[in-house]
């Protein structure tokens, strides 16, 4: 069996944190997912700096990332993980409630892997956890070293 | 010399024979009548120079035959010599002079002196004769003369008429041209331009009232003075002289008959813009010119007033622009925000209840189960409504991507499209040949969408369901396109808020809808250079047009319409 690796979710607002965590629980995702609160603190997660700089080697398996985030904001942190050899290989998925042609333009053109308008309907937002979670943390095989799950 | 002739008269030709003979030497033509009648008859037909007689004759003597010859006009004064038997009687002589007679001749006669005696009369009739042709002659010099100056006259006659002719002529002349004078100065004297002429040297010859008033100047101060010195700023007047004497040396002169803005000088000395033209004046050497000089400075202050204006304009647009363009902006941002923070705790409220309505599954009584479903469907249509606001915000600010689109195409994909998403329903197509159109294919096909789907749920209570969808040229080269169906139709009096936003003419429960559709295939519409209209009956179906404008014959490039 494959070892669940971890899931690392950028969100800031503490609601879309439980609804999504809820939804990947939902959907028996036993993945252990790391929460950080905005766009700093996701670097110093993946680059294991800052309060993160005892953390255990290894990239996540898949990061949900959040458009719109304090400090540094969504994009941003897509440039910098894309623009970073040892972060680009690590899988995207953008979580937003944006429908903006824009946003979405912009995020593929700095090479986010997935794209996700977090739909109103509870749902739907659970189908796309699913089906994200499914395939970025379970199925998916991430050429770079994986993390154990810490416990 | 013609000759004359000289009737003798005796009747006894013996005595004719011995005159003639006598006679013969004068060589003169001798005419011979033996009786007094004979005689008669030959005076009758020839001219006779003398005539000689004699007294002694049987029927008519020589008496009576002069008598008779007397009284003939013609023959009155005709020389008669007498040739008589008789020695002279006192009588005979005195018969003789009574009668006019000449001269008498004696028998026998002695040829000397009838020679001589006849010689005389032949000598006198020929000077009469002269004198006659001599007369004659004068008489026609006369008449030919008379001719000549009655001709001559004639002709004075003519030449005094036409003289006349010309004259009148002259004096129309002088009238016109004092009338044209006249015009000419009142003309002048009219003008609202001032008038100057100048001569060669520069001088002024004319100066109208208008100038006058412009100027400052009256004419008597004006007249004779140099021009350039009294309204030519002196700054110019070295070029004013200077194209003057270029004139007067090659007839170049580059100012005349332009149109010329320049500054000119008042008596009290103040400048003024003015407008001028120079013209010169008709071909009299040395030649005059006339300048027309209008004072523009209104005009100048009008268009700089009109400049300013068009600045403060183009300013006030720029301003406007630039704040329309921030409100843009600020709409863009506010319809983002909508996007983000809007959404955000309806999904937290949508997700929520919906956990809340799988944890307590079973414990929650039915109210409370309702309660919780209506929270739902609220959240649900909140959200639905906020993803059409942003789409119709969207419509007005991203740029329309124009190609050659197949309407016929277009409306077969929505068919199919609408057909796949409704397959309990049996609807009657019926789609006549449409055109290719230059646009936006999205949008257009946006705009097909929301009518097709409008026409299949107004429909959906018709079990005869009909739809029809065709086009029809416009005389402006554009197209006119209609979707008609047999639905629930409309009340013409509400037409008007058909294309508003979030104007529903039916109730929910009668039709779903949030009523966005139309506003927004109005605004595509529109935006494509078209209009939108409808028709409609309550329970007998509507159509909807939409116009689009001239469609291009093959359109191969796409290019960007904004």
């Amino acid at each position: 069996m494959t070892e669940l690796r971890r899931i690392l979710l950028v969100e800031d607002d503490p609601r879309d944190v439980e609804l999504t965590l809820a939804a990947l629980a939902e959907n028996h995702l036993a993945n252990e997912v790391v929460v950080v609160r905005d766009g700093q603190e996701a670097l110093d997660y993946l680059r294991r700096q800052g309060v993160f700089k005892m953390r255990a080697e290894g990239n996540p398996a898949v990061v949900l990332l959040d458009l719109k985030l304090p400090k540094v904001d969504g994009q941003e942190v897509l440039a910098q993980i894309k623009g970073d050899a040892q972060l680009q290989v690590i899988p995207v998925v953008m979580l937003t409630s944006s429908r903006q042609e824009r946003d979405l333009v912009a995020s593929y053109r700095t090479g986010v892997n997935a794209y996700v308008v977090k739909p109103i309907d509870f749902s739907e937002f659970q189908r796309s956890v699913k089906e994200l979670g499914l395939f970025w943390a379970v199925i998916n095989e991430s050429p770079l070293g994986t993390v154990p799950p810490s416990n | 010399m013609d000759k004359v002739n000289i009737l003798m008269v005796d009747d006894q030709p013996g005595k004719l024979l011995s005159y003639q003979s006598i006679l013969e030497g004068l060589g003169e033509n001798l005419l011979l009548a033996n009786s007094g009648r004979e005689a008669l008859q030959c005076l009758l037909k020839d001219d006779v120079a003398v005539i000689l007689l004699d007294v002694v004759m049987p029927e008519m003597d020589g008496f009576e035959l002069a008598t008779l010859i007397r009284e003939h006009p013609r023959l009155e004064h005709t020389p008669i010599i007498f040739l008589t038997a008789y020695s002279t009687s006192d009588l005979d002589r005195l018969k003789g002079y009574e009668l006019g007679a000449v001269d008498y001749v004696f028998a026998p006669v002695v040829p000397a002196i009838l020679l001589s005696k006849v010689s005389v009369f032949v000598e006198l009739h020929r000077k009469r004769q002269e004198l006659r042709e001599l007369n004659c002659t004068l008489e026609q010099r006369v008449t030919e003369r008379t001719a000549e100056l009655e001709l001559a006259l004639e002709a004075l006659e003519r030449d005094r008429a036409d003289l006349y002719a010309m004259t009148e002529k002259l004096s129309l002349k002088m009238a016109e041209l004092r009338q044209t004078q006249g015009w000419r100065n009142a003309v002048i004297g009219a003008a609202l331009d001032a008038i100057v002429t100048i001569d060669h040297l520069g001088k002024i010859v004319e100066f109208n009232p208008a100038a006058e008033r412009i100027f400052g100047f009256t004419h008597d101060q004006a007249y004779g003075q140099p021009m350039a010195e009294m309204i030519i700023p002196p700054a110019l007047r070295e070029q004013h002289s200077r194209g003057l004497a270029h004139y007067l040396a090659t007839g170049e002169a580059p100012i005349l008959g332009q149109r010329l803005e320049l500054p000119v000088l008042r008596a009290d000395g103040t400048q003024f813009s003015a407008e001028l033209s120079v013209v010169r004046l008709g071909p009299t050497e040395p030649p005059l010119f006339t300048g027309f000089v209008r004072d523009i400075t209104e005009r100048k202050r009008a268009e700089a007033e009109i400049r300013q204006l068009n600045a403060d304009l183009e300013r006030r647009i720029q301003e406007r622009t630039a704040e329309l363009e921030a409100a843009n902006r600020e709409l863009e941002a506010f319809s983002y925000s909508v996007s983000h923070d809007l959404r955000a705790p309806l999904r937290h409220v949508s997700g929520f209840a919906e956990l809340l309505q799988k944890r307590s599954a079973g414990t929650l009584d039915e109210t409370c189960g309702k309660y919780l479903a209506a929270i739902l469907q609220g959240v649900g249509e909140a959200g639905e409504l906020i993803d059409h606001l942003l789409e119709f915000s969207r419509l007005s600010s991203t740029g329309l991507h124009a190609v050659d689109v197949s309407m016929q195409q277009v409306v077969a994909e929505v068919q199919s499209e609408l057909a796949s998403e409704t397959p309990q329903r049996v609807i009657h197509w019926k789609i006549a040949d449409l055109p290719q159109v230059l646009g936006d294919r999205t949008l257009l096909r946006l705009v097909l969408r929301n009518l097709l789907e409008n026409a299949v749920k107004y429909t959906q209570r018709r079990d005869d369901a009909e739809i029809e969808i065709a086009s029809r040229p416009r005389d402006d080269g554009g197209v006119d396109f209609s979707v008609r169906d047999n639905g629930a139709g409309f009340d013409m009096r509400y037409v008007d808020k058909l294309f508003g936003v979030f104007q529903r003419l039916h109730r929910h429960d009668e039709f779903e809808g949030i009523g966005i559709g139309l506003a927004n295939v109005r605004r595509i519409v529109q935006r494509h250079g078209g209009r939108t209209w409808a028709e409609g009956e309550v329970d007998r179906g509507a159509t909807f047009y939409f116009s689009l404008p001239r469609v291009p014959a093959r359109q191969e490039s796409t290019g960007v319409i904004e």
